[in-house]
């Protein structure tokens, strides 16, 4: 997805200062329990869907909504596997944020995946013997999707 | 807690705009199953500990934070119960905010139960069949805490 409005907005009264923003991570299987990743158009490494809440988003319907834009898959929410804030994030040009990530395992109920907006250059269905090189949060998000633990994992 | 410093830097740049941001709220329970309530000083009613999280706070920590600065209890968190997000609020001042908050069940573990801050003006430990009036929100999220070791609930639209 390109960068919310509201964070637009945002920027242009705060500058670079740091935002404190809750997003969504994606670990979305098919029906022969691949995983969905993307390559990202910024750095040109594979990653799981990740995205921004809009204000007043519930966490699922944020995650299928940036499934859904930057791969065609549609998907379903099936578990809520963690919440946790992530290290500190600068972008290229200065402006700094962190990250509330909720992340959830979903389950692919239609589309076809195929690049779908300009956040990425590749989609594609992954077996588990055979992921691209991760995120090691991105490893640890697709274990917890394989873990039978039904409450979400949290950091004390 | 009185309003986080980041928030009132956020504040002095976006006036009264909408901000949206992560909280926390807290179900306590003490070893006799009782369930740890603060009476708000700015609208009177009871409530269960809630409160914003400083940026990169693990909301698990913020929660026990939040627990220790209104009520001295010491607690750990058990259990991921929900995460909602809450409707819009406008306060008295004007200034407008959303919430995405993350509820946990916790275990009171030491300190004795007080008004440990100016955020409330009355804390104590109630029975589950002799809880005061207090939002239908923070009733489901004692159900939450009550139920059988289960999947953490969240809204699906």
């Amino acid at each position: 997805m390109p960068t919310p409005q509201f964070i637009l907005d945002l920027r242009a009264r705060v500058g670079h200062d740091m935002l404190w923003l809750p997003g969504v991570t994606a670990v979305v299987f098919d029906d022969d329990g691949r995983v969905l990743l993307v390559k990202r158009a910024d750095n040109g490494r594979w990653a799981l869907v990740t995205g921004i809440l809009e204000p007043g988003e519930q966490p699922a319907v944020g995650a299928l909504r940036e499934v859904l834009e930057e791969t065609a898959v549609v998907a379903e929410a099936e578990r809520l596997l963690s919440v946790t804030a992530l290290p500190l994030v600068e972008y290229f040009n200065g402006d700094r944020t962190r990250y509330l990530d909720v992340a959830f395992r979903c389950r692919a109920v239609g589309g076809e995946a195929r690049v779908n907006d300009d956040e990425s250059v590749d989609v594609g269905w992954f077996t588990l013997d055979s992921l691209p090189d991760l995120l090691d949060r991105h490893r640890e998000a697709i274990r917890d999707a394989q873990t039978s633990h039904s409450a979400a994992r949290f950091i004390a | 807690m009185p309003t986080p410093q980041f928030i009132l830097d956020l504040r002095a740049k976006v006036g009264h705009d909408m901000l949206w941001l992560p909280g926390v709220t807290a179900v306590v329970f003490d070893d006799e199953g009782r369930v740890l309530l603060v009476q708000r000083a700015d609208n009177k009613s009871w409530a269960l500990v809630t409160g914003i999280l400083e940026p990169g706070e693990q909301p698990a920590v913020g929660a026990i934070r939040e627990v220790l600065a209104e009520t001295a209890v010491v607690a750990e968190a058990e259990r991921l119960l929900s995460v909602t997000v809450l409707p819009p609020v406008e306060y008295y001042n004007g200034d407008q905010w959303q919430c995405l908050n993350v509820t946990f069940r916790c275990r009171a573990t030491g300190g004795e139960a007080r008004v440990n801050d100016e955020e409330s003006i009355n804390v104590g430990w109630f029975r589950l069949d002799a809880l005061p009036d207090i939002s239908r929100r923070h009733q489901a999220y004692i159900k939450d805490a009550l139920a059988p070791d289960g999947a953490t609930r969240f809204a699906l639209s």
